[in-house]
């Protein structure tokens, strides 16, 4: 094997529109062939594993309800079976997560098995069960990002302060015991205007890595979402606030799918956009979803009345309502010029805000201003 | 490695570079992109308009001082 082979490790996959190339060092996804509006994969880039509900830790705005006595159905067998599947369909990426009662050991052993079937796995965790010995335990997988909500002493997001001792050692335990660490941070209207503070917070701590979410009306996070979503106002400026962040204090900033409507609305051009890989809701065709209760679902959030069985995995035609989106989109999603990027936004936010999953998303400042998405001439020509 | 044609520009068969996504995302809720890229697409957008800009004067100023009875 040459030194470029063992240092890019690449791997490559034939895909409907040419083909990928994934690169361990440096970690890229790299797509080929000739220019689509919709770039659809033969197989998932990436696929979320929660592996268990348990977890005593009652938070607020859970997206997956986990409970001190949730009830799990999938074996470390189904997960080695799920493992094998994904590796044979060409999967590159996991990311695992569970409810923070469920050993990261457990979490561990199958991302040391998905390594060896040619996977990269990644890891979200709170943190809780973190000590210098398991730390070193989870050097096998490839980033490691701890979940806070904020920096301050005040109520964060599941209504407790994130920035607490436990969770600040942690993150500092992480940070000498990983190359790879950094921080997700679920948004809302009460931390939006704090970015500032956090992102220095996180600098002093040594983090370069941030990866910020939108708060979901999944789980219990439904019950209270009109007052945790952002407002106009915050969303309108986001993007290039996030921007200034980034610059000014050398971070990589990672913005979740549901945030592809904000990004889209700064401005930037289509092509451009595409060029980063920037997706809206590709749920069900760059990514899936497994949870340790075996339903196959096209997104995390995504709650359907009747779940795929895990079994199904690979299957075709499973999320039709998600393929089907963009090909039924009403205004103003239809002649919005990022559509085939967005693909319509959060469906999971917009069916709980309008209680129709094929509506646009609601949030998205296009859609709260759809006249500031049109041509500049026809704009000036309306006077 | 060519490319991939620009919008609206009437070459949108030839095959090119279509996307690279860079890093892996470590969150297990939601697929992430690094937004960091933006900033390099709009700092070399700005420097190509500054060195277009400056040619472009650089050529005007050469062919007003050619022009005849100048």
């Amino acid at each position: 094997m040459s030194l470029a082979s063992r240092l890019l490790r690449p791997r490559l996959r034939r895909e409907p529109f040419g083909w990928t190339v994934a690169l361990a060092r440096p970690r890229l996804l790299v797509m080929l062939g000739r220019p689509t509006d919709r770039l659809d994969p033969a197989a998932p880039f990436e696929v979320h594993l929660t592996i268990g509900h348990r977890c005593s830790q009652g938070c607020r705005g859970c997206y997956i309800d986990a409970r001190p006595d949730a009830a799990d159905t999938m074996s470390d067998a189904d997960w080695v079976w799920v493992l094998g599947r994904l590796a044979r369909m060409g999967v590159f990426h996991l990311a695992l997560g569970a409810g923070e009662d469920v050993p990261l050991e457990r979490l561990a052993s199958l991302a040391a098995r998905a390594r060896g079937l040619g996977m990269l796995p990644n890891l979200s965790t709170s943190g809780r069960q973190v000590t210098p010995r398991l730390a070193a335990r989870l050097r096998v997988f490839e980033q490691v990002h701890l979940n806070l909500d904020g920096t301050g002493t005040g109520a964060g997001v599941n209504g407790r302060p994130p920035w607490s001792p436990g969770r600040l050692m942690a993150l500092r335990i992480l940070r000498a015991c990983h190359p790879r660490v950094g921080v997700n941070l679920v948004l809302t209207r009460h931390n939006c205007d704090h970015l500032g503070e956090i992102f220095r917070a996180l600098r002093r701590e040594g983090i370069r890595s941030v990866e910020l979410l939108r708060y979901k009306p999944a789980g219990r996070g439904g019950r209270d979402y009109a007052a945790m979503a952002l407002t106009a106002g915050q969303g309108r400026v986001l993007v290039r606030r996030i921007l200034a962040l980034a610059l000014r204090h050398l971070m990589t900033v990672r913005l979740d799918c549901s945030f592809a409507p904000f990004v889209c609305a700064a401005g930037f051009s289509p092509a451009l956009l595409r060029r980063i890989g920037l997706a809206g809701c590709v749920g069900g065709s760059w990514l899936l979803s497994l949870d340790g209760r075996g339903a196959l679902t096209a997104c995390s959030f995504h709650r359907p009345a009747q779940p795929r069985d895990f079994r199904r995995l690979g299957g075709p035609g499973l999320f039709p309502e998600f393929d089907d989106w963009t090909r039924r989109a009403p205004e103003p999603c239809r002649s919005c010029r990022y559509l085939d990027i967005c693909r319509g936004g959060c469906h999971v936010v917009a069916e709980h805000v309008n209680g129709d999953f094929f509506t646009p998303d609601p949030e998205c400042p296009l859609v709260r201003r759809p006249r500031s998405n049109r041509p500049l001439f026809s704009r000036r020509m309306e006077g | 490695m060519k490319l991939a044609a620009p919008e609206n520009s009437g070459d949108k068969q030839s095959p090119g570079l279509l996307a690279v996504r860079s890093g892996s995302n470590p969150n297990s809720s939601s697929l992430g992109v690094n937004v960091t890229w933006l900033l390099l697409g709009g700092a070399l957008a700005g420097v190509l308009a500054l060195v277009g800009g400056t040619l472009a004067r650089w050529v005007l100023s050469r062919r007003h001082e050619h022009e005849p009875g100048e």
